[in-house]
């Protein structure tokens, strides 16, 4: 019996960072997967990436149609590459997580690639035509082309990531297969309660993609096609891997590939499914049963092929007149209906006709439209909005480009240059937090200069409280209540980086659990946690220095559960 | 799960609207793949065979051993194919008999599985289900497989060694503790010649050996010709109990069914419960007394079948059942209380010849009172736990008139 389950083993939950944040995307191996055979680990992201790359031809290929000169040069190779990027890190994660800073890191690489692969097959003075271009204007880098290949590399990433996670999610899930346990009752009720995983949508979600997305393939290859000769020849597979405007058989060969193979992936998908359904029944499964399986799905593909070579294809075109004439059968029913309706409409309002006599409605003239005032655009400064637009979109290109190749430099390549770019990340960092610092200055500066005008204009007494930042609730609140909402502070602040204090746990067990969290702040912990003992339980007041004391505790506790990584418990 | 439909009509739309020849084929592909899946997945499911080999009675407590044989006899490939048999719960086994498989033609697949005979009774096997399909998830084929497959768990059996019964029949097998029916070929030893002896008993060797007349002595002997009838009308019993007592008149009667025909008696059985394998499963089932372990074990599957039903007492329908019965046979009634009925039945039975013994399933408590109760002659136990069989018999086994039977 072959009984596959997930790694148990889970990393610690994603540190929480603000945005203005550059720490690097931490890439967390949220799944170990499980161990596969290397015919199932070639044959799923093979199946994916060719689709893929299948589909992004035939959008290539449409899209030459209407513009020949769209330069989609290099365009497949860069989006096969990245969906296969996409396929690697979608497959360490158990859940669609959008992670914002991991796809900026992983795609933009490949969004710059397809920026400069065009440039390969045209002549090289071009190249620095543009560039000088792009430093000039940077917004002619965001052409209508390389946007529409942007579009399709977004495709290609959600479609990639999206489709492995689809079929991740038909597999066992970890913890589905409750095996420990203290009594039978227990791994029981266990293993009913996470028998709610549903492993069936996921499938479908992933033959809903594949096979209803190919309609629009085939509505692209056939607009592709028309008016071109129809054949299959040799050449076609040559002609798959290269820009240019294609040929029909290109356009036919491509939809036909990408529906085998969609098939073959969604026959596996199936497998992945049927298996994980029969594991968790606890059946006894063949260890050649992938293979027989695989081996009939091959088998049956190949003679529908052939057999659809064969068929013919002529006199089946007749066919839309068939509907033509049912849509015209239809299209008279209706008309007839709606005469004889009118019909018995005027009958039975003749009488009526007859006794109101023929008065006419005056309709009231309708109104003439006016059209709306010309504006009037002011007069602006062109030079310093060119100067302006043209160091934000740099800044952000360059901001973007910078995040995603230092964290790639730091994680993939030698300390040299990724330190380098370690510290100017580092410096962009601290800019942008001095910046926010200042902008959160001038606020609040601005906040109290309204306040005194206030002050000034109504002459009373100052009955605005002062804003000023509170630790542990409202100023004025009792050093009980204070010290109590500093623990409560804690908590929430531990159970944001996943360390929840559970039901049964005191204070003081739980402090056991943080120490070696935060090992460095034990006697800040030690200091609150004794402070929180005596404010809740204790009957004596509270000392406005033990409520200090609490602040200064939590302040530093603060601080250091912000860089902690926890392991789950 | 899956369904290509939508995509064959958005396929289909398409190729009408523009006229291309390669959307017709790739149409085809679809259509075929759709078409071949269903036609296999049919057509390979119904060429499985499934065949079951297991012994079809099985006393209480062995080890059954089940294989179930699959065998693809067509000649289409099954990619995939789930069996899975059902079992009773009474004689399920922890290992799930649920096994997916790829069968190529010709070929088979055997499960074999071993469960314990936990409980008596007759059990119906399978149906096997076998489901299948095709590899891309478009259409499921379940067939299920009614095999005539019965499984028969004989009753517990108890060794039974001094249980006491009477008999009225003279010169049979079994010792008798009444000297009434002595049997001449079952001699004892010698002693002295009286004044009356018959002539016939006189051992001759014995007395030449010893220089003066001795005679035989004779062992007393009986035919116990018995026949078991079992109480099984869900009135009769206390509902707080009847399960567990109408299993002991159960293991009772099979205990003493089993021992009797081990002693080479006749036996026979009554039982007024319902017999799902009878064509009027309802009614006194009647069997008459006979011989054999082949008799034996078609008693011993009768009350592996047999269960509580809403029928007549057993003491409405007992002189209809004796009706046949010879003179002199005994009747053992095992019933779960004794009514002024029943016993007026049972000295109306006495009278009319029939050697009558009364095993009560009654409670430890009622006991006693069943004891003083007794006012007839017909000897009788308490039970309630089945090792009291072993010891039923001590309670009058110094009864006059009664047999041992060991």
């Amino acid at each position: 019996m072959t009984r596959s389950d997930g790694d148990p083993e889970r990393s610690a939950p994603r540190k929480r960072t603000r945005w203005f944040d550059f720490a690097l995307p931490e890439f967390h191996r949220e799944r170990n997967v499980a161990r596969r055979g290397g015919l199932a680990r070639a044959f799923e992201p093979a199946c994916i990436v060719l689709c893929v790359g299948l589909y992004t031809q035939g959008l290539l290929q449409f899209g030459l149609i209407f513009g020949p000169d769209w330069r989609v040069g290099g365009v497949l190779p860069v989006a096969l590459a990245l969906a296969v990027v996409a396929h690697r890190y979608a497959d360490r994660l158990t859940r669609p997580s959008v992670i914002w800073r991991e796809w900026i890191v992983l795609f933009v690489p490949f969004a710059v690639a397809v920026r400069l692969t065009p440039f390969l097959s045209l002549p090289a003075d071009t190249f620095s035509l543009e560039t000088g271009q792009w430093l000039s204007d940077p917004t002619a880098i965001f052409d209508i082309g390389y946007l529409l290949v942007l579009t399709v590399l977004v495709g290609v990433w959600l479609t990639s990531f999206h489709s492995t996670l689809d079929i991740a999610a038909a597999r066992i899930q970890t913890g589905e297969i409750v095996t420990s346990g203290p009594r039978p009752i227990d791994r029981a009720w266990d293993a009913d309660r996470v028998r709610t995983i549903d492993h069936t949508s996921p499938v479908r979600r992933l033959a809903r993609r594949f096979l209803g997305g190919g309609i629009a393939l085939a509505f692209c290859a056939s607009v592709t096609a028309l008016g071109a000769e129809q054949r299959l020849a040799p050449e076609v597979v040559i002609e798959l891997f290269l820009p240019g405007r294609p040929s029909s058989t290109l356009a036919y060969a491509n939809l036909m590939i990408y529906y085998v193979t969609a098939l073959l992936l969604v026959s596996y998908a199936v497998f992945v499914r049927d298996r994980t359904i029969w594991a968790l029944d606890n059946t006894w499964l063949s260890g050649a049963i992938g293979r027989h399986w695989m081996l009939s799905a091959c088998g049956l593909l190949t003679l529908a092929a052939c057999l659809a070579f064969v068929l013919p294809t002529e006199g089946l075109l007749s066919l839309s007149e068939v509907f033509l004439l049912l849509f015209g059968a239809l299209f008279q029913v209706a008309s007839s209906l709606i005469l004889i309706a009118y019909l018995i409409f005027w009958v039975v309002t003749y009488p009526l006709r007859l006794l109101s006599g023929s008065a006419e409605e005056i309709a009231a003239p309708a109104r003439g439209f006016e059209a709306p005032p010309t504006l009037v655009s002011p007069e602006s400064d062109t030079s310093l909005f060119d100067a302006a637009r043209t160091v934000a979109i740099w800044g952000v290109l360059g901001i973007a480009i910078l995040y995603s190749a230092s964290n790639l430099w730091t994680r993939r390549a030698g300390r040299g240059v990724g330190s380098l770019l370690a510290a100017v990340r580092s410096a962009l960092g601290a800019l942008i937090r001095a910046i926010v610092l200042l902008v959160s200055f001038a606020r609040r500066a601005g906040t109290v200069a309204m306040d005194a005008a206030r002050h000034a204009i109504r002459g009373g007494p100052d009955r605005v409280a002062c804003r000023r930042p509170v630790i542990g609730g409202r100023p004025g609140r009792e050093p009980r209540q204070t010290i109590i909402a500093l623990y409560g502070l804690l908590l929430a602040r531990a159970e944001r980086r996943g360390i929840v204090r559970r039901r049964h746990e005191t204070a003081i067990e739980f402090k056991s659990v943080l120490d070696p969290v935060v090992p460095d702040e034990v006697v800040p912990l030690s200091d609150l946690t004794e402070a929180f003992l005596v404010a809740r339980y204790g009957a004596a007041p509270v000392a406005e220095e033990r409520a200090r004391g609490a602040r200064s505790a939590w302040r530093r506790l603060q601080s250091a559960l912000v860089r902690v990584r926890v392991p789950r418990r | 799960m899956i369904s290509l439909l939508p995509v064959l009509v958005g396929i289909l739309l398409l190729a009408m609207m523009f006229k291309v020849a390669f959307l017709y084929q790739v149409l085809y592909v679809l259509v075929i793949v759709t078409v071949l899946s269903r036609l296999w997945s049919r057509l390979a499911v119904r060429q499985i065979s499934v065949e079951r080999r297991f012994e079809p009675r099985a006393l209480h407590g062995d080890q059954i051993r089940l294989t179930l044989i699959v065998r693809n006899r067509g000649y289409l490939p099954c990619p995939w194919i789930r069996v899975h048999d059902r079992l009773p719960l009474a004689i399920a086994t922890a290992a799930n008999v649920d096994h997916v498989f790829a069968l190529g033609p010709g070929q088979e697949h055997r499960i074999a599985v071993e469960t314990v005979g936990r409980q008596r009774g007759w059990f119906e096997l399978g149906p096997v289900v076998v489901e299948s399909g095709d590899v891309f998830g478009l259409t499921r084929v379940e067939v299920e497989h009614f095999t005539p497959d019965r499984l028969t768990v004989l009753p517990r059996i108890v060794p039974v060694n001094r249980i006491a019964l009477p008999s009225r029949l003279p010169f049979g097998e079994v010792r008798s503790l009444t000297p009434l029916f002595s049997d001449p070929a079952r001699t004892m030893g010698t002693r002295d010649y009286l004044t009356g002896d018959s002539i016939r008993l006189i051992h001759w060797r014995a007395s030449a050996a010893a220089g003066r007349l001795l005679v035989r002595k004779l062992e007393p002997a009986m035919t116990l010709e018995a026949i078991v009838a079992v109480e099984l009308a869900n009135d009769a019993y206390d509902p707080a109990s009847r399960a567990y007592a109408s299993e002991l008149a159960i293991v009772t009667a099979a205990s003493l069914v089993s021992h009797l025909s081990l002693i080479r008696q006749e036996v026979g059985l009554i039982v007024n419960g319902v017999d799902p394998a009878r064509l009027q499963p309802n009614g006194p089932h009647v069997i008459p007394t006979g011989k054999g372990p082949e008799h034996r074990f078609s008693l011993l599957e009768v009350l592996a079948r047999a269960n509580l039903a809403d029928v007549p007492v057993l003491e409405t329908v007992l002189a209809r059942a004796v009706a046949s019965l010879a003179f002199g046979q005994t009747i053992v009634v095992i019933v779960p209380r004794v009514t002024d009925g029943l016993e007026a039945r049972l000295d109306h039975l006495r009278r009319a010849g029939f050697a009558l013994s009364l095993i009560a399933i009654t409670r430890p408590s009622d006991m006693n009172r069943f004891q003083a109760a007794a006012r007839s002659p017909v000897p009788r136990h308490t039970i309630w736990r089945e090792s009291d069989l072993e010891y039923a018999g001590d309670e009058i086994r110094r009864r006059p008139g009664a047999i041992r039977a060991a």
